[in-house]
C-alpha cells in the first residue's frame, strides 16, 4: 500500500520532472522516463497538434489531424494511430477537459464509448489512460498487467496541466527558433543573391569586383601578379533567338560549370551577366613566364572545354569563345579599369574572329574609342540621314533576265569617309539606333521605288528588296507602319520585298508568323537572308509563309571548288524546291561559281559576278537600258564589265 | 527443448583447456557460446584476447567476483554454457560523455529486436552511462511485442576498472554486449530490503551521487538515521562496512522499492551504484537474511510461474548482487538452495554470477538497473 507521502514524493517528482528543458522532445523525455519509472508504465506518447484546436461553442474542432508523436519506447504506428482514433472518438462533447479518460474508471459521460476502450485494452493487453493536453494535444500513458490506482489518476491531472503549459512554452520556443533559422535563411540568401548571379550561382559583377580589387591590393602589397579573361560566346545571340532562353540559359550554366572545372582553388569565375564570363587568375608569383604559363594553360583549358559540343539541356551545341586577357599589375591596379581593357581586348577577339584570345595592349583602347566615336557620329547622323545613301544590287535570272535589287545603305562619316555597314550596323543595333534608321531606310527604298514605278522597267523586273532587322521586325504595329510608308510613298505594295535573317523569324514566332502573313496578304514578298547560318534553318521554313530562300555568300564562296560549300547549297536548294521557295544565290563573284549553281538548278544570283552595288541613278539608267533591249537577254559576263566589276 | 544444449566448467582454465572444452560443445551442436568467468581464472588478458579472436561461434559474457553452477558458488574456474540457438550480439562502447546519443549508437549497430523477445544485456559494471543505455534501450525495444531485457555488470570486487567483457574482439572493458536470443524468457526479481527510516527529499543529485537530502548534506542525514537506528557509528567502521546494510530505497506507484547503494561518499555526498534522481523521495532501508533469502525464492518462483507448462528442463540465469552475498555471509549457501529449491525439474541448469548491479526489465516495462536484488531469468 502507498503511504500519502509516496504519493506526494510521486507528484513533487513528477511536477518537478517538468520543464527540464526548453527544447519539446528533450524536456518531454526527462519526464517521461520519471513518468515511466516512478508510475510503472510500459510506455507513454504525447501526440500534439501543430495548431491549437479551435473551440466553435460548445464543440472542439482540431484545425489539422494529430502530427507530432512523442513516444517512449518508440510505437509502431499503427498503433500510434490506434490510440489517436480512439482519442478523437473520445473528444465528442460535452467533454471535461479537466478529467482524464481512462478505461478502468471512467470519469466522462460518454459510457458508450467505453467498449472502444476495453477493445483496445483487450487488443493490446495493456491499461491505457488519455489526458488531455489542454487544446494542444494529448498524452497517453501505457500500463501493462495491472490498473494504476484510481488515486494516482486523480493525481496525474494537474500534472499534466502543467506539462501542457510546458509543452506549449517548448513549441512556442521551437517555433521561435524556426523563425530566427528562416530569418538567418532569406537574410543569408539576400547576401548571397546579392553577391552571386541567379542562373550559374557564380559570383556577380559586385562581387567580383570586391574581390578584384582585393586581390589588386594584396598583388601590389606582396608583388602578385594575375590575369583577368573576359570571355564572350559566340553567336551566343543567336542560340538564344532560335532555340530560345531557356535552352540558352542551360548551355550558359553548362559553361559556368565547365569554367568552374578549369580553373585552380585560389582562381575565381564570375558571370557578368548575358554570356559575358570573367576568370581571375591570381596570386601568381612575381616572373613573367610564371604568369605567362597559367594563362596559357587556363587558356588551353578553356578551348578544350570549346572543343566538344556542349550539352545544354536536350541539346549538344557547338559554341566558341572569344577571350580578351589583362594582366595585372600591367595592364591596371583598378579593378574597374581592369575589366574594361579586358573587355576591350575581347571585342577585338572578337572582331579577328570567333574562337580567339586576344591580349590587351594598350593600343586597344584606342580602337574602342573609335567604336565609341562611330557610335556617337551615328547619332549625330541618324538626326538628318543626310550622311546615308541607298544603293542597289541587281539580281538576276540565268539567263541574264534582271529580276529585281536589293537596296543596301551606305554611310560617308564626318569626313566623307565611307564606313562599312559591317560597322555601323551592329553598333546601331545594339544602341537602338537601328529602329531609326530602319525607318528612313525603309522610306527612302519607298520613295526609289515610287521613281522606278515611273520608269520604262524590265517586264522580268519584278521588286526592290530592302533588309528588315529582326529588332524592328519585332516592333509592336510594325506592319501598320510599313503599309504607312507605302501609303506615303504611293508605290504598288508588289514592288517591295523584305529580307529577314532567321534570328528575326525565331524571335517571337506566332507574331512573326502574323506579320508574315500580313505582309503576304498586300503583296510583299517575304525573302529569308543568309540562309544556313541560323540555328533551326530547318524546323521553322513550313511554318512562315515565305518566298525565297537567300542561300549565304559562305557557301556560294568557291562552291565549284568546295565540295562541303556544294553539298550543303544542293541540300538549300532540294529543300527550297520541294517547299517550293524560290532561291537566290548571294555573293556570286565568278564565273565558275556561277556556272556550279546553275547546274545544281539554281537560277537566281546577285554578286560582283552580275554586278556591284549601283546607286540609285545608275539602277534607273540599268533599268532603262533593259526596258529598251529586253529582247536582248544580257550575258552575266558581258554584264559583269558593263558595270564596272573590280575583278576583270 | 532447453536453450543450453551443455554446459561445461573448467576448473583450470588455460587457453588450450578452453580449446578442448569449445570443441566438445561445438561437437555437441552448440550454435553460440555463453561464457562465465570468475575474476580469479588464471588467464590473462592476452590469453583471453588469443581465445576469444580463434573463436568460431557467437560469444558473449563476463569477468564476474564468483560464478554460480548449481548448487555451486565458485571463486574459481570458467563456466562454458553452449547454447543450441544463433544469437546476434552487438557492442556498444559506454564513454563518459554524457552527451552521447544512445540512440543514434543503437540504430548505429543495426539492433533490431523484433524477432528477438529477449535482450541479454552485459556492462562492464563500473562504465558510465549505464542508465542512459537502457533507457535509449527500451526506447529500441519492439513495442509491438513482449520484449524483456535481462543482465548483469561484470567487473572486478575490487572495484578497478579491468577488463570484463568477453566479446569476438576480445576482452574488453567501458562496453556493453547486447545478446538477442530468438526465445522468450521469464523473469523474477525481488530483493527482501524493507523502509526502516524516511522518507527523505532528495534535494540535490547529480547521477549517481546524492549531496543533499531533505536541503542538508546528505551523509550528515543518512549517518543520523542509521546511528538512530542500529548501533554502528560511522566513526568507528569504513562507510562502506556500515552501508551496505542500509541502502537506498526509491518507491514508484506500485510500492515497489528500487534499491540504490550507496558504496562511497564523495565529500558529503553518497555515491550509489547507479543514478538517484534530483527530486526523488528516498527511504533508508535493512534487511534480514530471512527476508532476502525468501525475496530470491520467490524471484525464482515469480518467473517459473510465467513459465508455461513444460516438460522440459529449464535454463535459468541467476544475477545476483555480490552484496548480498557479502551480507548474508555464510548463509548465501541458503540462498542459492533456496532458490534452486523451487526447481523440481531434475534436469534443471542453474547458471549465474555474483554481479555489480544487475539489469531487468520491471514488471510493468522500463528497463532498470538494480542494485542488491536477485535476478532470476528462466528459459
Amino acid at each position: 500500500m502507498v503511504g500519502t507521502l509516496a504519493l506526494i514524493a510521486i507528484q513533487h517528482e513528477l511536477g518537478m520532472a517538468i520543464g527540464l528543458d526548453i527544447r519539446l522532445k528533450p524536456m518531454l523525455r526527462a519526464f517521461a522516463m520519471v513518468c515511466l519509472n516512478r508510475l510503472g508504465l510500459a510506455g507513454i506518447s504525447v501526440h500534439l497538434y501543430r495548431e491549437q484546436v479551435l473551440e466553435d461553442g460548445d464543440s472542439m474542432q482540431h484545425s489539422r489531424p494529430l502530427d507530432d508523436v512523442f513516444s517512449i519506447p518508440d510505437m509502431r504506428a499503427s498503433d500510434l494511430e490506434d490510440i489517436q482514433r480512439l482519442y478523437t472518438l473520445l473528444l465528442q462533447p460535452p467533454l471535461d477537459l479537466q478529467q482524464p479518460l481512462q478505461p478502468q474508471h471512467p470519469l466522462q459521460p460518454q459510457h458508450q464509448l467505453q467498449p472502444l476502450i476495453e477493445h483496445y485494452c483487450e487488443q493490446h493487453k495493456e491499461y491505457l489512460y488519455l489526458y488531455p493536453l489542454d487544446t494542444i494535444g494529448f498524452i497517453a500513458l501505457r500500463r501493462k498487467y495491472r490498473p494504476l490506482l484510481p488515486v494516482y489518476l486523480e493525481l496525474l491531472v494537474p500534472i499534466f496541466k502543467r506539462l501542457a503549459i510546458s509543452c506549449q512554452a517548448s513549441l512556442e520556443h521551437e517555433q521561435l527558433l524556426i523563425t530566427i533559422e528562416a530569418c538567418k535563411a532569406a537574410e543569408s540568401r539576400i547576401v548571397f543573391q546579392l553577391h552571386h548571379d541567379d542562373l550559374t550561382l557564380l559570383p556577380n559583377r559586385r562581387a567580383l569586383m570586391e574581390v578584384l580589387q582585393r586581390e589588386l591590393d594584396d598583388g601590389e602589397s606582396q608583388g602578385l601578379q594575375g590575369a583577368l579573361l573576359f570571355i564572350d560566346l559566340d553567336r551566343f545571340k543567336a542560340i538564344n533567338d532560335t532555340l530560345g532562353h531557356l535552352v540558352g540559359d542551360e548551355l550558359l550554366k553548362a559553361v559556368a560549370q565547365a569554367l568552374q572545372n578549369t580553373i585552380r582553388r585560389e582562381d575565381i569565375v564570375a558571370r557578368l551577366g548575358g554570356d559575358e564570363f570573367v576568370v581571375v587568375l591570381s596570386k601568381i608569383k612575381a616572373g613573367e613566364d610564371e604568369l605567362q604559363r597559367v594563362v596559357a594553360n587556363v587558356l588551353e583549358k578553356i578551348r578544350d572545354i570549346f572543343a566538344h559540343s556542349i550539352h545544354a539541356g536536350e541539346h549538344l551545341l557547338q559554341v566558341s569563345p572569344s577571350i580578351g586577357v589583362a594582366l595585372f599589375p600591367e595592364h591596371g591596379t583598378n579593378a574597374e579599369r581592369l575589366l574594361r581593357n579586358a573587355d576591350t581586348a575581347m571585342y577585338i577577339a572578337k572582331a579577328q574572329g570567333q574562337n580567339t584570345a586576344v591580349f590587351y595592349e594598350d593600343r586597344m583602347s584606342a580602337d574602342l574609342d573609335i567604336r565609341l566615336q562611330v557610335e556617337k557620329e551615328l547619332q549625330m547622323a541618324i538626326k538628318t540621314c543626310a550622311d546615308f545613301r541607298m544603293v542597289y544590287q541587281p539580281q538576276y535570272d540565268h539567263n541574264g533576265q534582271i529580276l529585281g535589287a536589293e537596296a543596301l545603305i551606305r554611310w560617308k562619316d564626318r569626313n566623307g569617309k565611307e564606313v562599312s555597314p559591317a560597322h555601323f550596323i551592329p553598333v546601331a543595333e545594339e544602341t537602338g539606333l537601328m529602329i531609326e534608321l530602319g525607318h528612313w531606310i525603309m522610306r527612302e527604298a519607298c520613295a526609289h521605288i515610287h521613281t522606278l514605278q515611273k520608269l520604262p522597267l524590265p517586264p522580268s523586273f519584278k521588286k526592290v528588296s530592302v533588309n528588315v532587322s529582326a529588332i524592328q521586325f519585332n516592333q509592336p504595329n510594325y506592319v501598320q507602319e510599313l503599309l504607312k510608308i507605302i501609303t506615303h510613298a504611293a508605290i504598288t505594295p508588289q514592288m517591295l520585298g523584305i529580307e529577314l535573317t532567321e534570328s528575326a523569324l525565331i524571335t517571337n514566332i506566332n507574331t512573326t508568323r502574323d506579320n508574315i502573313s500580313a505582309l503576304q496578304a498586300q503583296g510583299i514578298d517575304v525573302s529569308i537572308d543568309d540562309f544556313g547560318t541560323g540555328y533551326s534553318s530547318l524546323s521553322y521554313l513550313n511554318r512562315f509563309p515565305i518566298k525565297t530562300l537567300k542561300i549565304d555568300q559562305a557557301f556560294v564562296r568557291n562552291a565549284n571548288r568546295d565540295a562541303g560549300n556544294r553539298a550543303i547549297v544542293e541540300t538549300i536548294i532540294a529543300l527550297a524546291n520541294s517547299l517550293g521557295l524560290n532561291v537566290v544565290a548571294e555573293g556570286v563573284e565568278t564565273f565558275e561559281e556561277f556556272d556550279c549553281l546553275n547546274k545544281l538548278n539554281c537560277y537566281q544570283y546577285q554578286g560582283y559576278y552580275f554586278s556591284r552595288p549601283l546607286e540609285f541613278t545608275a539602277l534607273c539608267a540599268l533599268m532603262l537600258n533593259n526596258a529598251h533591249d529586253q529582247s536582248d537577254k544580257i550575258k552575266p559576263a558581258s554584264l559583269n564589265r558593263r558595270h564596272n566589276d573590280p575583278h576583270h | 527443448m532447453s536453450i543450453a544444449i551443455k554446459t561445461l566448467l573448467c576448473v583450470e582454465p588455460s587457453v588450450t583447456t578452453l580449446q578442448t572444452q569449445l570443441a566438445e560443445l561445438i561437437a555437441a551442436g552448440a550454435q553460440s557460446l555463453m561464457v562465465l568467468a570468475c575474476e580469479d581464472n588464471g588467464l590473462t588478458t592476452a590469453d583471453w584476447n588469443l581465445w576469444l579472436r580463434a573463436l568460431e561461434l557467437p560469444v558473449f559474457g563476463g569477468v564476474f567476483p564468483q560464478i554460480i553452477y548449481g548448487d555451486q558458488l565458485l571463486s574459481t574456474g570458467v563456466l562454458l554454457v553452449g547454447l543450441r540457438i544463433p544469437i546476434e550480439i552487438h557492442c556498444i562502447a559506454l564513454p563518459a560523455n554524457p552527451k552521447t546519443d544512445w540512440h543514434q549508437q543503437l540504430h548505429d549497430c543495426g539492433f533490431d529486436s523484433t524477432q528477438n523477445p529477449t535482450v541479454m544485456v552485459m556492462v562492464d559494471g563500473l562504465s558510465s552511462n549505464i542508465e542512459n543505455l537502457l533507457e535509449a534501450l527500451y526506447s529500441n525495444l519492439d513495442s509491438g511485442s513482449d520484449s524483456r531485457a535481462v543482465g548483469a555488470g561484470a567487473g572486478s570486487l575490487s572495484f578497478t576498472s579491468t577488463p570484463c567483457l568477453f566479446s569476438a574482439a576480445g576482452i574488453i572493458t567501458d562496453s556493453a554486449m547486447l545478446m538477442l536470443l530468438p526465445a522468450v524468457c521469464y523473469l523474477g526479481v525481488a530483493h527482501g530490503w524493507e523502509i526502516f527510516a524516511g522518507p527523505f527529499l532528495v534535494t540535490q543529485a547529480q547521477g549517481n551521487q546524492v549531496q543533499s537530502l531533505n536541503y542538508k548534506p546528505a551523509f550528515g542525514v543518512y549517518r543520523e538515521a542509521v546511528e538512530h537506528n542500529c548501533d554502528a557509528r560511522f566513526d568507528n567502521q569504513a562507510f562502506s562496512e556500515i552501508s551496505q546494510n542500509y541502502p537506498l530505497g526509491i518507491i514508484n506507484a506500485d510500492g515497489d522499492l528500487l534499491v540504490r547503494d550507496p558504496i562511497t561518499l564523495d565529500g558529503n555526498a553518497l555515491v550509489c551504484v547507479g543514478e538517484v534522481p534530483p527530486n526523488a523521495m528516498v527511504y533508508l532501508l535493512s534487511g534480514e537474511p530471512e527476508n532476502l533469502i525468501a525475496a530470491s525464492a520467490k524471484a525464482a518462483r515469480t518467473a517459473l510461474s510465467a513459465r508455461p507448462v513444460t516438460d522440459n528442463a529449464p535454463t535459468a540465469f541467476l544475477f545476483d548482487c555480490i552484496s548480498r552475498r557479502t551480507f548474508l555471509k555464510d548463509q548465501y549457501p541458503q540462498q542459492l538452495a533456496a532458490v534452486l529449491g523451487q526447481f523440481d525439474h531434475p534436469d534443471t541448469l542453474l547458471v549465474g554470477a555474483l554481479s555489480l548491479g544487475e539489469i531487468a526489465s520491471t514488471g510493468c516495462g522500463p528497463i532498470e538497473l538494480l542494485n542488491k536484488s536477485t535476478v532470476i531469468v528462466v528459459f
